[in-house]
């Protein structure tokens, strides 16, 4: 560490040794702890999604009638199984597509310096702030009919009829895997980022092939990442609807579609609370399943605790003699792979390099076909545009509404952002360091923000605050966007913590360190990363979020989402993607400028400790 | 809170009281003035824009009555409405909607002492009931893009649009959650031969059936307005049907869209009062007075859509009037689509609507 960063560490070390000593008295109790870590996340999951979700349920039975009448309707209509099953099969689709084009990716990331990870980071998580409406337009001229992929391929003369790409249930899955790359990628990389590298050096000096030493050594110390990522990806998608709803055809009815349309249709809440309910309870039931088959504790269990002191399940002692069985196969497969990919990997992860650009080109397309949209002459959303004009940027920049809009998002996000990473972190570390029996049901009890559909979490939270009186106020509305944000921070955070070296931290105590000195200076920066990760994961959670915002919002500025819902409805044009454009250029800037602003404080602390 | 609310109260009365004599009001009646808010809820964009210019500017500076916006949810608004404490005072719902609104009472009774007599008799019947006032007229119609289709060639109506021989062309039709609004089932019988006066009441089998023969030649079932006419320029289908107001607003803009007005669809819908409105003197005020002539022609010149009441088309420039739904002229060519008809109980204990939409999703997810 630099000479300048440790002379304020140790003023601090030692103004906090006169304020905080009966703290620290209270603060060496476990059970304290544990209490004081969960409580802001349990007083957020009990007050503001148990409490108000206890009315949908009263309600999907119509309250103190006990009427299962809605329930029997829906296992009544074999359409509404297909519904659920298609939705559960396109969650599973995406959540496997997301991880496996982001792993290698995330593993690159980990492995290059600041100045080509900057330069990846900003073309992974510059689209995430393309508003997702615009967004889902860019796919559609992107894979209409007469749009750039098939264009192209006429004009190449590979297809002479145009293929029907848009409006199927392959242009939902690029839709959204596109949305759930970045946050594969991130998820993965913050606790893949942990992963000692001489591990695997020191398999390959005692003989191991490139190939094995990665899938026995370096592949299942990322499979927390992997999993974390994976339980994420699959909850949230399960709850799209908009993106498939613009992108699918006929067939492609996703089941949040169904409860929009039953409650703003029919007017019928309570069947639309009922389907919700069913929902919920198959999607607890199928992380349930999962768990029996796939160690989940691995995103929460920490390091320390062995795996195999456990005695282990029916589903993992199937899974271990499945695996021996297999080995024969397995080593015959790793053979077969470092035949073929020696001359690949020898090349020094070129590669690797040429994959990622791929996959950026994937993830940045849309963003381009929103940049040139955003200087068309045309009043509509037409590619590739009939001419150039300024137009839509001077109506942005006389637009003083957007601008408002504009800054009170970026307050909402940044307040929801905080709040979510504090509580979110707090509740992490609970679930991982703490010892109790109910640990796999309160790490699903934590994500479940995230299984209720969002229409449901805003109508419940909409009654909740009203009864509260805090319908309409900045801190009601912050608080259902931390709701929804929370699951990513706890999910990122748990699986950080997770190869997080322990040990470190006595090490510090035995020096003197107090447990919350040990906090500020050995474990926070140590989970910098993660720590970074989540933060953004929530920003963009509350930046995009609409549904929730609608309904809490009361007289307040209207957010982003919301004006842009708003003129899509009625017509789309480019001002949109001007203003999209210009929300991605800040993000691109302050990101180079965090950049260079660090690189420019290391140089100067480097020169220092020199001279 | 409540506070800032008061003092922007304060400051706008202030404001109206402090106006120079120059600023000429409208000639309105004394009792339409008043003080306070009226809160409406509003769906944005060029929707909100058109209302801005023609109902809720003048109304704030002709009455001294100040209004307020909040984001259009129904499942939000009937939420609050529930728990006595309603989000809006006033809000705008479909004509097929008005009958749920009234059965789940959420709703109060509009208040007609407050219209002139020459402004009721201005409108017609269907639009002045007892829970809801008419808020403006649109279409839905076979529109379609000029580039595809040589002159004299164009599809017309239903018959053409279901007619993939002789009018070729990929076809876009509302998703199921638009099955009403988007009029699905109406086009289908037209398409199947049904003559207009008999559509109501639905064959559903027969309509779901001619829906089902042309579901190949789909290319995209759209859920949103302004996606017909986006697919249509963007080419993503050749024929539509659509919204008049979006298509006209798209051709004023240079698009190469078209309508046709044979065998459209007359839809309206209606503004209500919320049950248990704080300001439903101010709410009742509002209505009284954009539901005259001036403001209503006003709005048509902003959107293109009908006005409610008839005096309004003398106000219009004639070659608007020609594409106004509603306009005497158009309203020879155009069926009133019949919401009491999908209100209606079915022997199944559920009413049409409930009905159609399950048997749609159950079509279209085949």
């Amino acid at each position: 560490m630099s000479v300048a960063s440790i002379n304020p560490a140790r003023s601090m070390l030692q103004r906090a040794a006169k304020g905080g000593v009966g703290m620290d008295k209270i603060l060496e109790s476990g059970r304290v702890r544990g209490f004081i870590t969960s409580l802001p996340l349990m007083t957020l999951l009990v007050g503001f999604l148990v409490i108000p979700l206890t009315y949908i349920v009263w309600g999907s039975f119509e309250g103190s009638q006990l009427s299962f009448g809605h329930y029997s309707r829906i296992f009544a209509s074999g359409t509404n199984l297909n519904i659920l099953l298609y939705t559960l099969r396109i969650g599973l689709i995406v959540t496997i597509f997301s991880l496996a084009i982001a792993y290698p990716v995330a593993y690159l990331l980990t492995k290059i310096g600041s100045r080509s990870f900057t330069a990846i980071s900003i073309f992974v998580l510059v689209p995430l702030f393309t508003a997702f409406l615009i967004r889902t337009y860019a796919w559609m001229l992107i894979l209409g009919r007469e749009g750039v992929i098939n264009n192209t391929l006429i004009w190449l003369g590979i297809i002479s009829a145009p293929l029907q790409l848009l409006n199927t249930t392959f242009a939902v899955i690029v839709g959204m895997t596109h949305v759930f790359i970045p946050m594969a990628i991130f998820t993965m990389y913050s606790s893949m980022v942990r992963i000692d590298y001489e591990v695997t050096r020191a398999a390959q000096i005692l003989g191991a092939t490139p190939v094995q030493s990665f899938l026995r050594i370096y592949f299942p110390m990322s499979l927390p990442g992997v999993f974390s990522a994976g339980i994420l990806i699959f909850i949230s998608a399960l709850g799209f609807y908009i993106t498939p709803a613009m992108l699918g055809g006929p067939g492609d009815t996703m089941i949040s579609i169904l409860i929009v349309s039953q409650m703003t249709t029919l007017l019928n809440f309570e069947l639309g609370y009922a389907t919700a309910v069913v929902l919920l309870l198959v999607t607890i039931g199928i992380l349930f399943v999962a768990s029996l088959f796939i160690p989940l504790e691995m995103i929460w269990s920490s390091s320390d605790s062995n795996l195999s002191d456990v005695s282990p399940r029916a589903g993992a002692r199937f899974f271990r003699t499945v695996k021996s069985a297999l080995n024969p196969i397995l080593v015959l497969a790793e053979t077969v792979a470092h035949a073929t990919t020696k001359p690949l990997l020898t090349r020094n992860g070129r590669w690797l390099w040429g994959y990622t650009i791929i996959i950026l080109v994937f993830l940045t397309a849309p963003l381009v076909v929103v940049f040139i949209i955003s200087f068309s002459s045309s009043p509509f959303v037409v590619f590739p545009p009939p001419g150039f004009s300024l137009r839509w940027w001077e109506k942005l920049a006389s637009a003083t509404d957007w601008q408002q809009s504009f800054l009170f998002s970026l307050q909402l996000g940044t307040a929801a952002s905080v709040i979510a990473t504090t509580v979110g972190t707090m509740g992490a570390f609970w679930l991982v360091r703490t010892k109790f029996v109910f640990k796999k049901a309160l790490f699903l009890f934590s994500l479940s923000p995230l299984m209720v559909p969002v229409v449901i979490v805003a109508t419940s939270l909409y009654v909740f605050e009203a009864r509260l009186q805090l319908l309409g106020s900045f801190f009601g509305l912050t608080m259902g966007h931390v709701l929804l944000a929370v699951p990513y921070v706890i999910v990122v955070m748990a699986a950080a913590l997770r190869n997080f070296d322990q040990s470190l931290e006595p090490a510090a105590a035995v020096h003197g360190a107090r447990p919350l000195q040990v906090l500020r200076f050995i474990t926070l920066p140590i989970l910098k990363p993660a720590l970074v990760t989540a933060g953004l994961l929530a920003f963009l959670t509350s930046f995009d979020e609409l549904l929730v915002s609608v309904f809490l919002l009361g007289r307040q500025t209207p957010t982003l989402p919301i004006k842009f819902w708003g003129d899509i409805r009625y017509q789309i044009d480019p001002l949109l993607s001007a203003a999209s454009t210009f929300i991605v250029f800040l993000v691109a800037v302050f990101i180079v400028t965090a950049q260079v602003m660090r690189n420019r404080h290391n140089a100067r602390t480097s020169t220092r400790v020199v001279g | 809170m409540k506070a800032v609310a008061k003092n922007v109260v304060l400051g706008a009365a202030l404001l109206v009281l402090a106006a120079p004599p120059s600023v000429q009001s409208q000639e309105i009646s004394d009792n339409l003035k008043g003080s306070g808010e009226v809160v409406i809820t509003s769906g944005g964009g060029t929707w909100e824009e058109a209302q801005k210019k023609a109902f809720f500017d003048p109304f704030a500076r002709d009455t001294g009555i100040k209004v307020v916006l909040i984001p259009e949810d129904h499942a939000k608004l009937l939420a609050s409405v529930k728990l006595g404490q309603p989000e809006a005072d006033i809000t705008s719902v479909p004509g097929g909607a008005l009958a749920g609104f009234v059965n789940k009472d959420a709703v109060e009774k509009v208040d007609y002492n407050y219209f002139t007599r020459d402004t009721l008799a201005a409108i017609p019947n269907q639009l002045k009931t007892e829970y809801g006032i008419g808020a403006l007229m649109y279409s839905i119609g076979i529109a379609f893009n000029t580039t595809k289709f040589p002159a004299g060639k164009e599809p017309r109506n239903w018959v053409d649009f279901y007619n993939v021989k002789d009018f070729p062309g990929v076809r876009t039709l509302p998703k199921c959650e638009k099955l009403v609004d988007g009029g699905l089932l109406e086009g289908a019988l037209m398409g199947d031969g049904v003559p207009a006066d008999r559509v109501y009441p639905i064959d559903m089998d027969r309509a779901f059936a001619k829906v089902a023969q042309l579901k190949p030649n789909v290319g995209r079932w759209w859920v949103a307005g302004a996606d017909a006419p986006q697919s249509l320029i963007s080419g993503e289908a050749d024929v539509a049907a659509a919204y008049n107001g979006r298509i006209f607003g798209a051709k004023k803009e240079g698009a190469p869209v078209e309508l046709s007005w044979d065998q459209s669809l007359l839809q309206y819908d209606y503004w209500v009062i919320m049950k248990g409105s704080p300001n439903k003197e101010n709410a009742a005020k509002f209505l009284a007075y954009i539901s005259r002539a001036k403001p209503q022609a006003d709005f048509a010149e902003a959107i293109s859509y009908g006005p409610i009441n008839n005096e309004a088309f003398k106000l219009l420039p004639k070659d608007l009037v020609k594409i106004l739904p509603g306009s005497p002229e158009l309203a020879k060519k155009q069926v009133f689509q019949n919401y009491a008809w999908w209100n209606e109980t079915s022997p199944s204990g559920r009413t049409n609507w409930d009905v159609a939409l399950e048997r749609c999703v159950a079509l279209l997810s085949q």
